[in-house]
């Protein structure tokens, strides 16, 4: 049963998330052209801003999920949540910049436009329903996060950061454009539900040119989400960009291009064809595999972070080469994953940056952190979940992430994959605990210079609380994960539904 | 031109024969070579002539008088003179690219002909992109030009075509910006129909349809000289630093192709500012059309020649500016452009934007262009006051005379 | 007539990447790159789209390209300084994939053209049609193109500037 589109008024209601978003970067230019320094008030109003895009998510959570603007974008549950996902990341990176931009005298009101405009790509990203929109959201998100990354203009690992990520994330965009235009060569449509049709019903899906542009489109999915062989950027930027920035590219970049990626997958291309689930799987065992392996030896702790982060990508990818059209079980395992690995990164992150230095070893050497755990024991508490959660340690978050991800492997008749993934996550735990074993067991040799501020702190508590709100089970905190499985699965069936 | 190739094709039946793309193509062709042959070259040459006439009653000196009556018939020689000398490539030159540069300057020039709306019906081709395909053809000329001055290798050389190439790329900017408040007001692309857009007396003309057209005419024209690297805007080819610029290493023909471009460019630009803001081949006569009945034809040709004698007479302005002003250095260049020219071209859009809404709604706006029309007849009538006091003042050292 | 000149085009911009992707020297690179672009809007020319071909020209061959050329020069690479040519083995790939791609090509050709060719609209191409597309169906992503330029614009200001 298909109802009208909606009306004019009605679509900027759907938009408005977006349009907060859009206008809350224009204004912060406007800022800039006024007083270089963000003040009290603009930090204040940025907060205000992100709060009032999540006010607007739980306004539109029951709006009908109907393809708008001639199919360009649909705002779904789906898409809905990915847009508090990412507002909630962007969010955090903003609150740890605060006091991070003003030690390293960073603190310009473009900055924080720019992470609008950054966060508005994500939300074109998250609710793209066709393939130029779907290119646009990543190019907006993509382009704004370079500029962030080669902030730090005077340092050389930003520049050397930047210029990476901008290179080879130009070339990955490249191969996800060919691919596009093959996909619209064969099909004559980009839109997803077209594409679904033509791709199912003309028998196209056999073409090896479609096989092809599906590779390519992959490509530079993989570049996004930092997964193997995509993934030699990621230390170099990780380490190069302002910390709140690394933050949001290891949360909200990568959630955002995940959710596209399962949308469109999951609607396009998976559809009669098993053959990716295949190359997905591989991909998910040689990301996570070379993600836990290389991060065991790394001594600064941003490039330990990110090598966790790309195997964190290998553990999603299980869960995507276990999709099926049967069962929404691995779709909403994925998207509870993303929100708690989320969680524990941004609240990790905000205390790296809290840490962190602008001379000297900079500290982010992971000796550095010896004796924080009993100097600040807030802070080392928090450390110490966060770890226990990225490594999938019950009862945090990452442990049921891992549970649900492992277990839709499991019933997607992908055991392998998932004994894979348990001896992985069996390996990570060595050098997320080694972070701990510095912090409680060894003595700070120069006294700790810590700078958390109320919004590290906040950020802190927040991503705490979430951790184990979301990880004490089903069964005691109904409104907590079942609920939210509940409305991915709600959610993830609508797309589904919604593409017949 | 499609009317005329049926005409043709209509009245020689052993064409009927051949495939008409072919017919098409062969006629396009032949035009073409006929616009060559007898407009452009022809144009070309004189102006060198006229040009160096011009410079010469300038500067209060007499200029070439040798060849023919008042040495007109210079640009023969001066083109025989070249005809007959070595094609030369210097040594180090990357020679294929160097070869080519020069055609391409002047074929970027060349097709942009095929779009001069020089009557009514008398165009070659009549394409709806029209204003737009001008602007992308002579954007191309830039790489010739980079070409010529990169492949010389010599200094001068590069710096004359890197100069040429920053100050196209960036003029070219407000240049079409200045052209978009006419394709507003009359809502095509189409040379025919901007020129049909405005009416036949000059105050209908888009230079005085409203305030912003207005300024918009003088951003063309001087953008558009800009464009084609002419005095105040001669940088890349500036004698006192560089020699001659891009061109420095060339000779024989090769070098006369970068003059004919040269050239052949200061008729595009006068002829393009015509149509775009001075009414192009309207004449009163073209109200009365079909009163006169079977004059029909004779109206068509005095279009044509008004359109020649304005454009001519731009093209003289465009003469007489080189001989008189000082040039620009670079910086000052950029300011006009990137600081001035781009953000009012910006602010003419909006402009005439409102101003088609206002008009809409109070009729009264319309009689605007007649003030405005009084304002631009104003500024020759005072730069010619101006050159009769300077006459006066400096009556003896003076040859008013042209013919010596 | 039109496959033959099509076929021509085609040939023509093929060859001019092929150059572009072979010359040793970035400058030369280049231009080869802009009788490609250029073959490509005589392409677009040949379908009709007026307004695509007039826009490959202005902004890839005229714009993009001369900036590229403008700043090969400016780095005003030597000779010496130039990277050796791909080795034998890339030179190898490359061949095998256009072959594959050939091959591919052919089979298409020869399994027989598409059961109906789309008949062109009206005024398909023209300014008015691109124009009206671009503020009906392509709205959205007509809008989101130029928060990304402008983000674009704000980075490079920023990237650029001396002090921040």
């Amino acid at each position: 049963m298909i109802s009208p589109p909606p009306v004019n008024t009605e679509i900027l209601n759907l938009l408005a998330p977006l349009l907060v978003l859009v206008g809350a970067g224009l204004l912060f230019l406007m800022f800039g052209a006024f007083r270089n320094r963000v003040g009290t008030f603009q930090r204040a109003l940025i907060v205000i801003l992100y709060a009032a895009v999540l006010f607007y998510v739980g306004k539109l959570w029951n709006a009908e999920g109907w393809p708008i603007l001639n199919g360009m974008l649909i705002i779904d549950r789906f898409s809905l949540f990915f847009t508090a996902v990412v507002t909630i990341c962007a969010l955090g990176s903003v609150l740890t910049s605060a006091n991070y931009l003003d030690r390293f005298g960073l603190d310009r009101s473009e900055y924080f436009a720019l992470l609008f405009f950054a966060t508005s790509g994500m939300v074109v990203l998250v609710s793209a329903y066709n393939l130029i929109s779907l290119f646009l959201g990543l190019e907006l998100m993509s382009l704004s996060v370079y500029v962030l990354v080669g902030y730090r203009r005077r340092d050389f690992f930003a520049n050397e950061a930047a210029l990476k990520y901008f290179l080879l994330g130009a070339f990955a965009i490249a191969f996800f454009l060919y691919g596009v235009s093959m996909i619209y060569g064969l099909t004559g449509t980009t839109n997803f539900k077209g594409i679904m049709v033509e791709a199912t019903s003309r028998g196209i899906a056999r073409d090896p040119l479609f096989l092809l542009a599906v590779a390519l489109i992959l490509a530079g999915f993989a570049f996004k989400i930092s997964s193997v062989p995509f993934h030699m950027w990621v230390p170099d930027v990780y380490q190069g960009a302002p910390t709140p920035i690394t933050s949001l590219m290891a949360t909200a970049v990568k959630a955002a291009s995940f959710a596209a990626f399962l949308r469109l997958f999951y609607m396009c291309f998976m559809m009669g064809s098993s053959k990716w689930s295949g190359i997905i799987a591989v991909l998910a065992v040689l990301t996570m595999t070379l993600g836990n392996i290389v991060a065991l030896v790394q001594r600064n702790i941003k490039r330990m972070m990110a090598y966790s982060s790309i195997a964190h990508a290998g553990y999603i990818l299980i869960g995507l080469a276990s999709l099926s059209i049967e069962s929404t079980r691995a779709a909403s395992s994925i998207l509870y994953y993303l929100l708690a690995y989320s969680f524990m990164t941004i609240g990790a992150f905000a205390l790296i940056s809290a840490v962190e230095k602008r001379e000297g070893t900079r500290g982010l050497d992971i000796a550095e952190y010896a004796g924080l755990g009993l100097k600040k024991p807030f802070l080392g508490l928090a450390m110490a979940v966060f770890m226990f959660s990225l490594a999938g340690i019950p009862p945090t978050a990452g442990f049921f992430g891992k549970y649900y991800i492992f277990s839709a492997a499991v019933e997607g008749g992908h055991v392998g994959l998932a004994i894979i993934g348990v001896l992985n996550s069996a390996l990570s735990l060595y050098y997320y605990l080694r972070v701990l074993v510095v912090m409680y067991m060894q003595k700070g040799v120069e006294p700790l210079d810590v700078h958390d501020d109320l919004g590290v702190k906040v950020v802190l508590l927040v991503s705490l609380f979430a951790i184990l709100w979301l990880g004490f089970g089903p069964e005691r905190l109904l409104p907590g994960v079942e609920s939210i499985l509940e409305w991915t699965r709600v959610s993830v069936a609508k797309i589904a539904s919604l593409g017949m | 031109m499609e009317r005329l190739a049926d005409y043709i094709v209509y009245n020689l039946p052993f064409l009927q024969q051949i495939p008409r793309v072919i017919v098409d193509l062969i006629i396009m062709l032949f035009f073409a070579t006929c616009m060559l042959l007898f407009w452009v070259a022809l144009f070309a040459g004189i102006t060198s002539w006229v040009e160096r006439r011009v410079a010469g009653r300038i500067q209060s000196r007499i200029g070439p008088n040798r060849v023919g009556p008042q040495g007109f018939l210079q640009w023969i020689a001066d083109g025989l003179k070249c005809f007959l000398k070595e094609d030369f490539v210097p040594a180090a030159a990357d020679k294929k690219l160097f070869l080519l540069a020069p055609y391409i300057v002047f074929a970027g020039m060349f097709a942009v002909f095929v779009v001069v709306p020089f009557g009514d019906g008398l165009i070659i081709s009549n394409l709806n992109i029209g204003i737009f395909y001008v602007l992308a053809i002579s954007s191309l000329v830039v790489v010739g030009i980079l070409m010529s001055g990169w492949s010389s290798n010599n200094k001068w050389s590069l710096l004359g075509g890197m100069r040429s190439a920053a100050q196209i790329v960036s003029y070219e900017i407000p240049v079409s910006l200045a052209i978009l408040p006419v394709i507003l007001l009359t809502g095509s692309l189409g040379m025919q129909d901007i020129i049909r857009a405005q009416g036949p007396y000059p105050w209908q003309w888009f230079a005085f349809h409203n305030p912003f057209t207005f300024i918009a005419f003088f951003i063309f024209f001087i953008g558009a000289l800009a464009e084609g690297n002419r005095t105040p805007f001669d940088i890349p080819e500036a004698e006192s630093e560089l020699v001659a610029g891009y061109n420095t290493e060339y000779s024989g023909m090769r070098f006369v192709f970068f003059f004919f471009a040269e050239w052949a460019n200061l008729y595009i630009i006068a002829a393009l500012t015509v149509t775009l803001f001075l009414g192009g081949w309207n004449t009163p006569a073209h109200l009365y059309t079909n009163l006169f009945g079977l004059l029909h034809r004779s109206v068509d040709v005095a279009g044509t020649f008004v359109f020649i004698l304005k454009s001519l007479f731009l093209v003289f302005v465009i003469i007489w500016i080189r001989w008189t002003l000082p040039r620009l250095r670079v910086d000052q260049m950029m300011d006009v452009c990137w600081k001035y020219f781009v953000p009012f071209s910006f602010a003419n859009i909006v402009g005439t934007i409102i101003w088609m809404v206002l008009a809409d709604a109070a009729p009264v706006l319309g009689y605007v262009r007649y003030i405005l029309f009084v304002v631009g007849l104003m500024v020759p009538l005072a730069i010619a006051m101006k050159i009769t006091r300077n006459f006066r003042l400096a009556k003896s050292e003076i040859h008013l005379n042209p013919f010596i | 007539m039109e496959a033959v000149a099509f076929y021509i085009i085609a040939a023509i911009a093929v060859f001019g990447a092929l150059l572009m992707i072979t010359r040793r020297n970035p400058l030369a690179g280049a231009f080869s790159l802009v009788v490609s672009l250029i073959a490509l809007a005589g392409i677009y020319a040949m379908l009709r789209a007026e307004l695509i071909f007039i826009l490959q020209i202005l902004v890839y061959a005229g714009a993009i390209m001369v900036l590229v050329i403008f700043t090969i020069m400016l780095l005003n690479l030597r000779e010496e300084e130039l990277e050796e040519p791909p080795a034998g083995k890339i030179k190898t790939l490359i061949i095998l994939a256009a072959v594959a791609f050939g091959c591919y090509g052919i089979i298409k050709v020869l399994s027989g053209a598409p059961d109906e060719v789309p008949r062109v609209p009206e005024n398909f191409g023209s300014v008015e049609k691109v124009g009206e597309l671009m503020l009906t169906s392509y709205l959205y992503p007509f809008e989101i193109i130029s928060v990304v330029l402008l983000v674009a614009i704000v980075g490079v200001v920023l990237l650029a500037k001396k002090v921040i």
